[in-house]
C-alpha cells in the first residue's frame, strides 16, 4: 500500500476509463449464454449430427444442467472480478504534494512510483479517434526531470482535467516556494 | 472396428463421488481466490461505500451459485 505523508491529502484519483474493460464485460456476458445457445443449436437439428452425439449431449445436460451451469457462471463471475480488480487497482493518485503512480500487473506484481511536482517538466494529453473524444479518455504523458522513462497513464478518464489540476498544483507549489 | 469411450455416463451426477469432488474443488478454488481478492481489496483500495458494495455483491452471488450447486447434488 502507498503511504501518504503527514498532512498529505488526496485530491483526485485517476483511473483508466471503464470502456477499457468493456470488451471483457461483454465477453463474460456472452460467455454466460454460450452453453444455452450451444445446447439449443445442437438439439435443434439445423445441422445433421450423429444421433448418438445428440443423445449423449441430452443425457449430459439432463444430469448436469443446474450444477454445470452454476459452475460455469461461478467461473465467469470469478474471472470477471479478477479482471476488474486488475483494472481497479491500476491508478494514479494526485495529492497536494506529489503524484503516485500505482501499476497493478496481475495479482502478485505491483509497481508504485511517486514524483513531486517540482520534477515535472511537461504534461501532454493524447486523444485518438471518435470514441476517445466522445467518452473523454486518452493517454496522459508526464515528462519528469531526472527520470529516464516517461511516465504515462493509458486510457485515463478525463485526462484534460487531470492535466489542468496537476499544472495548477505545480503552479501553487512553485509560488509557495518562491514566497518563502 | 468401432471403439468409443462412454465418457458421458462415467461423469454422472448420479455417481455421487464425481459430483461431490467437483463441488468441493469448486468451493475450494472459489474460497482461495476470494481470499486473494479480498486481500487486495482491503490492502490496496481506498475504503468506502463502493468497495463495501462490491464485496457484498461478489460474495452474495458467489455464495448463491455455490448453494445452487450444492442443492443440485443428488
Amino acid at each position: 500500500m502507498f503511504t501518504l505523508d503527514a498532512e498529505e491529502k488526496i485530491i483526485k484519483v485517476v483511473r483508466r476509463h471503464f470502456f477499457v474493460i468493456l470488451p471483457m464485460v461483454l465477453a463474460v456476458l456472452f460467455g454466460a449464454f454460450v452453453p444455452l445457445v450451444l445446447y439449443r443449436f445442437i438439439i435443434s437439428g439445423y445441422i445433421p449430427l450423429d444421433p448418438n452425439l445428440v443423445n449423449a449431449v441430452n443425457v449430459f445436460v439432463s444430469e448436469w444442467e443446474v450444477f454445470g451451469y452454476a459452475l460455469w457462471l461461478l467461473l465467469l463471475w470469478i474471472v470477471f472480478f479478477m479482471e476488474w480488480t486488475d483494472y481497479y487497482l491500476d491508478l494514479w493518485l494526485i495529492t497536494d504534494k506529489r503524484i503516485i503512480d500505482v501499476e497493478q500487473k496481475g495479482f502478485f506484481h505491483r509497481e508504485v512510483t511517486s514524483f513531486h511536482y517540482a520534477q515535472i517538466q511537461d504534461i501532454t494529453v493524447e486523444t485518438h479517434g471518435p470514441i476517445q473524444t466522445l467518452l473523454k479518455f486518452g493517454t496522459l504523458h508526464i515528462e519528469t526531470a531526472g527520470e529516464s522513462r516517461e511516465i504515462l497513464i493509458k486510457n485515463a478518464h478525463y485526462p484534460e482535467e487531470a492535466r489542468a489540476l496537476i499544472l495548477s498544483l505545480q503552479e501553487k507549489i512553485r509560488n509557495s516556494h518562491n514566497s518563502l | 472396428m468401432n471403439f468409443q469411450v462412454d465418457f458421458i455416463n462415467k461423469i454422472s451426477l448420479s455417481s455421487g463421488t464425481v459430483a461431490d469432488f467437483v463441488f468441493f474443488l469448486a468451493a475450494t478454488v472459489t474460497t482461495a481466490i476470494t481470499v486473494i481478492l479480498f486481500y487486495h481489496w482491503r490492502k490496496y483500495t481506498l475504503k468506502g461505500k463502493f468497495m463495501a458494495t462490491m464485496e457484498l455483491v461478489y460474495l452474495g452471488v458467489a455464495a448463491v451459485l455455490l448453494a445452487v450447486m450444492f442443492f443440485s447434488l443428488n
